[in-house]
């Protein structure tokens, strides 16, 4: 398997059993030919942000529905 | 809660733009597997993923029993409408099957090589079934038919362009060809079965 399907794989659902995770989905980007490798890699990606504090909800992603 | 409750509910509202955090909040208020959900902007490649969900448990809560966290990540680049169109999306997935779930390896490993290789509709797992099914339902949801029965005439008779519509829905303007679709009457009798 390729390091970067491998690990998400591994971080989501480990094989001692013990994942806490129901549920992964994505959604596509704008290329429509992509790797299950890369697409993998947009996860742990974002894991590794989270992780480092980098980012932080987004409270109003509506913003002003009225303007 | 079932999918349906939630179109209601956009259905039920007065406004033109229906607000996701709305849409979020009656979801972890109404849906006994959602305790909370985050919308959370992040570095991605917009070329391969302009987001996903992670639903998962959360280990700090202080609830017993499992407390569920719809953990939704976006492009941050993207503008107010596709953040919207996108977590909508990803938020839809709270309505997945069992089947339809991603919650084991084999089942992500899956999903990951349909990806790649886009199966004929026949062979398409559940799983990716579902992400096909999510945009419908985010875009049905957020252009409930009371919107849309005003909408579509104004769009059919060109009052109304593309872009019209979408500035009015805040949804992003290449969803409006599938909103006036015919299709979306067969969509929505559909979803509101589910």
């Amino acid at each position: 398997m390729s390091n970067e399907l491998d690990r998400a794989a591994n971080a989501l659902f480990p094989s001692t059993g013990n994942s806490q995770v129901g549920n992964v989905k994505f959604f596509r980007g704008r290329r429509r030919e992509i790797t299950a490798e890369q697409m993998a890699e947009q996860l742990n990606r974002a894991d590794a942000q989270i992780r480092a504090g980098e980012c932080k909800p987004n409270t109003n992603i509506d913003g002003d529905l009225t303007a | 809660m079932r999918y349906a409750a939630l179109y209601q509910y956009s259905n039920g509202q007065t406004s033109d733009a229906i607000s996701v955090h709305d849409l979020a909040g009656r979801i972890c208020a109404f849906h006994p597997d959602v305790g909370a959900y985050n919308f959370v902007p992040v570095e991605l490649d917009p070329e391969v993923s302009l987001g996903h969900l992670k639903y998962e448990r959360d280990r700090d809560s202080p609830y017993e029993g499992p407390f569920r966290v719809a953990n939704i990540r976006y492009d941050k680049t993207l503008n107010r409408c596709w953040t919207r169109f996108v977590c909508c999306k990803e938020l839809m997935h709270v309505f997945d099957s069992a089947e339809e779930r991603v919650d084991d390896r084999n089942k992500f490993l899956k999903l990951m090589k349909e990806f790649e290789s886009i199966p004929m509709k026949a062979d398409i797992s559940p799983m990716f079934a579902s992400e096909l099914s999510a945009e419908w339902m985010a875009v049905i949801v957020l252009c409930p038919k009371r919107l849309r029965d005003v909408l579509r005439p104004q769009w059919l008779d060109k009052t109304l362009s593309n872009y019209d519509v979408a500035l009015r829905l805040k949804i992003p303007e290449v969803t409006i060809k599938s909103l006036m679709d015919d299709y979306y009457d067969t969509a929505l009798a559909e979803l509101l079965e589910k």
